[in-house]
């Protein structure tokens, strides 16, 4: 075991920048999925969409309600009335619909033409159809009150209007027996693993492998009783102890995040995330391996790392979910690990009985991925067989100190 | 000396293969696959026609009349609110809520209509909203005719006005959740110049590299190599930078809002930014350089994601709940920059940015100085 030992004496040697690593990724994978949407309710629960009332007609009672009534069916965002505190609000989604009130619009309710109040929202944001549908019926049952009875005033109107749409329907959910096993914020941080997972390994592994690729190091150890295939065994059993280790980091880290939810899921879910994460960090091992056998500076390293690692992720739905992307785009994908991986992730999050033909669909998932993970270690132990019979490989003999 | 030292950096950078696969290639890349990946983000958050199924029980007045309500929505046209499906009976509705082919059903059960849903989601809550409606409406009606008795016979005409607002767009550009995307990647690839200045300090520091060694023992005045190093690294990097820009605006038509010079000018502050943050994180730490590199790209990822690389609309989040930490992001300024080019219509906030940006640059290039200084070194 001298070449693993020798991986140790390397890691050793570049403990800073794994460690730099390690917690830079792992702080990472917490931000993303803190930062993804929030979770759902298995009870009925109204979506809540975002509003502002920007009111130029001050605190009228007429405004009063309308904002009282608008509390009920969304999530009011506090906005300055300046324009660009409300473009900024728009363009990042922080409000779905702004209302702005013009000055006298309580006053002109009590006429038989009321002033338009003006509308801010993305174009055919559904989010901002339904304040607005909800803005509407509001004025609507205002107006419809005040023409019944024109001498009432505005506090008398507001008072008939927030008592008319108080009316709720009954909403029954139908739950066909069935419930999420896996709750929507672990999902979110499985999710967002791959991303994690593939520039974490490729990074550290890439880094004790680089040496390694020194021409005159190479030459050494081909002239050593060792045969290459052991050698490329070891690197590779090194590689996957640091895989291994950097999966589990992650998955204690989603414990320590997660642990009170997860804990409360049956434990075979449990164990089809841990296997399929595990099968997708094999891959990263192998994709790591592969790219370990063409890359010669830290530079390149951090190159192949991000591309791998951010194309991957995009195209397997990490970040954009698999349903956004266009049909072509998802053609594409099924040729990327990180989609198959996506696919059983949404699969186990859905599953409801642990019946053979329910997990049928999930060990095919993450066959898939194995099959990748294997394609890449052989095409990179092929890479590494014609490098060290070239005479081309060798021709730079780097003679830097440190290189 | 000074063009020589800049020509000749400035070929080694074009020659340096992994550079040019790093900061040219690289955002090339990643443009075309953001291009191919976002093609229908913005219309996820778009109404759509809600797949729905009214249960066509009880024959009473009530249910009829609410049937036909339902319907009146449903007539195809611009106003189309559900695409509905008539079923006999509930169970038929129930399985094709199951098989997700509609999103609710709507059943009138003694003489009150009710929602059936299997899910929350937006789609639901319009349902529901619809529904509510109905039943204001009734509820209205009553009072008004429990008031005033003698408006019964006007009531078509009471709720006659169906709009009270008016749509208006605060920008020339419509707000999208694509491109903000690219301007952090835009972000990504200046803040990658950091390479740019660890190699230029690299190769100048002779505790370094050998070739820092060498050039210390050169009769070049210490100024003109840092300067000219430096600058052959600004160029070399805002060069691939020129590329990714005309490719993202000549071949992906991504909108910048058309202000060309102003792009260059954002590009090119964004570029010192780079290089000069990389120089001084190389000659500040006795670090090797592989740690370095692994703190600039942990540093430039960390930047690019509060700048919303990978989560659209958190550079918002962060610029309200953490002012300070956005103002200091250089990642943010840049993404900022361009984007107050596409969507606002005054340039006070595109200026601030760019003035935060220089006066980062001009920070760190002081420190770099101080740091190269009159170095002298008893051993190597």
């Amino acid at each position: 075991m001298k070449v693993f030992k020798a991986c140790f004496k390397i890691t050793r040697r570049h403990i800073i920048s794994l460690l730099i690593y390690f917690s830079a990724f792992t702080l990472l994978a917490v931000l993303l999925s803190f930062s993804m949407k929030p979770a759902d309710n298995t009870d009925f629960e109204k979506t809540r969409p975002t509003y502002s009332l920007i009111s130029r007609d001050g605190e009228t009672p007429a405004v009063l309600g309308l904002r009282a009534f608008l509390d009920t069916v969304g999530d009011r965002v506090e906005l300055e009335d300046d324009k660009k505190a409300l473009q900024d609000a728009t363009f990042f989604h922080a409000s779905d619909y702004i209302l702005i009130l013009p000055q006298g619009f309580s006053e002109s309710l009590l006429t038989d033409s009321p002033l338009e109040a003006e509308t801010v929202t993305t174009p055919d944001s559904a989010g901002g159809y339904y304040m607005d549908i909800q803005v509407n019926q509001y004025l609507r049952l205002f107006q419809a009150f005040h023409l019944a009875a024109p001498e009432s005033n505005l506090t008398e109107l507001a008072a008939k209007t927030s008592d008319a749409v108080s009316a709720e329907a009954q909403v029954e959910t139908v739950s066909f027996g069935k419930q999420q096993p896996v709750p929507e914020q672990a999902a979110m941080y499985f999710q967002v693993l791959p991303y994690i997972l593939l520039v974490l390994i490729i990074s550290c592994v890439s880094t004790i492998m680089m040496p390694f690729q020194r021409p005159d190091l190479r030459m050494r150890n081909m002239c050593s009783p060792l045969p290459a295939l052991k050698i490329n065994l070891q690197l590779i059993l090194f590689g996957a102890a640091v895989s291994f280790l950097a999966w589990l980091v992650l998955i204690l880290t989603g414990f320590g995040l997660y642990g009170s939810s997860l804990a409360g899921i049956d434990f075979r879910s449990l164990l089809l995330l841990f296997g399929n994460s595990l099968a997708l960090t094999a891959v990263c091992l192998s994709i790591a391996m592969l790219t370990g056998s063409f890359i010669k500076t830290s530079s390149s390293q951090n190159a192949v790392a991000n591309i791998f690692s951010l194309a991957c992720s995009f195209l397997g739905g990490v970040f954009v979910p698999l349903e956004m992307l266009g049909e072509g785009v998802l053609r594409v994908a099924r040729l990327v690990p990180t989609y198959w991986y996506s696919m059983a992730l949404k699969k186990i999050c859905a599953l409801t009985s642990y019946s053979p033909e329910t997990l049928e669909p999930i060990w095919k998932d993450m066959l898939v991925q194995v099959g990748f993970a294997a394609a890449f270690f052989c095409i990179s132990l092929v890479i590494y067989k014609v490098k060290n019979t070239s005479e081309k490989s060798f021709s730079r003999v780097q003679t830097e100190l440190n290189a | 000396m000074f063009w020589n030292i800049y020509s000749k950096r400035l070929i080694s950078t074009l020659r340096d293969k992994s550079t040019l696969v790093w900061t040219w290639v690289f955002p090339l890349v990643m443009a075309t696959l953001f291009y191919f990946a976002f093609t229908s983000l913005d219309s996820v958050d778009q109404f759509h026609t809600i797949p729905a199924a009214v249960v066509a029980e009880g024959g009473e007045q009530e249910a009829q009349a609410f049937r036909q309500v339902l319907e009146s929505v449903s007539e195809q046209g611009e106003d189309q609110l559900f695409s509905l499906q008539t079923t006999a009976s509930r169970e038929e509705a129930e399985q094709l809520l199951d098989q997700g082919k509609i999103d609710g059903f709507f059943m009138t059960d003694n003489q009150e209509p009710t929602l059936f849903v299997k899910k929350n989601g937006l789609n639901q809550t319009i349902m529901k909203a619809f529904l509510d409606q109905y039943l204001q409406d009734q509820e209205a009606v009553i009072t008004i005719i429990h008031e005033s008795p003698e408006q019964a016979g006007k009531l078509q005409t009471l709720f006659s006005r169906e709009s009270f607002t008016k749509e208006i767009s605060l920008a020339e550009n419509p707000p999208t959740n694509k491109i903000n995307y690219f301007y952090a990647l835009i972000a990504m690839v200046c803040l990658y110049g950091s390479f740019q200045g660890l190699t230029s300090v690299s190769c100048l520091q002779a505790n370094l590299s050998p070739l820092g060694a060498r050039r210390c023992l050169s009769p070049v005045s210490r100024f003109v190599m840092v300067s000219a190093d430096l600058l052959a690294g600004v160029t070399a990097h805002m060069l691939s930078l020129l590329v990714l820009l005309a490719y993202l605006i000549l071949v992906l038509n991504v909108n910048f809002g058309g202000k060309t010079a102003l792009i260059l000018l954002t590009s090119l502050a964004g570029c010192v930014t780079g290089v000069s943050f990389g120089a001084l994180v190389s000659v500040c730490t006795k670090m090797k350089e592989a740690a370095k590199t692994a703190v600039l790209v942990s540093v430039s990822l960390a930047c690019c994601f509060l700048a919303g690389l990978m989560v659209s609309g958190i550079n918002y989040t962060v610029a309200k709940n953490a002012p300070v930490l956005a103002w200091i992001n250089p990642a943010a300024r840049i993404t900022d920059a361009f984007y107050c080019l596409y969507y606002y219509d005054t340039y006070d906030q595109y200026f601030l940015n760019i003035l935060v940006l220089l006066l980062m640059a001009a920070v760190m290039t002081g420190l770099t100085a101080i740091f190269l200084r009159r170095q002298q070194y008893e051993s190597i």
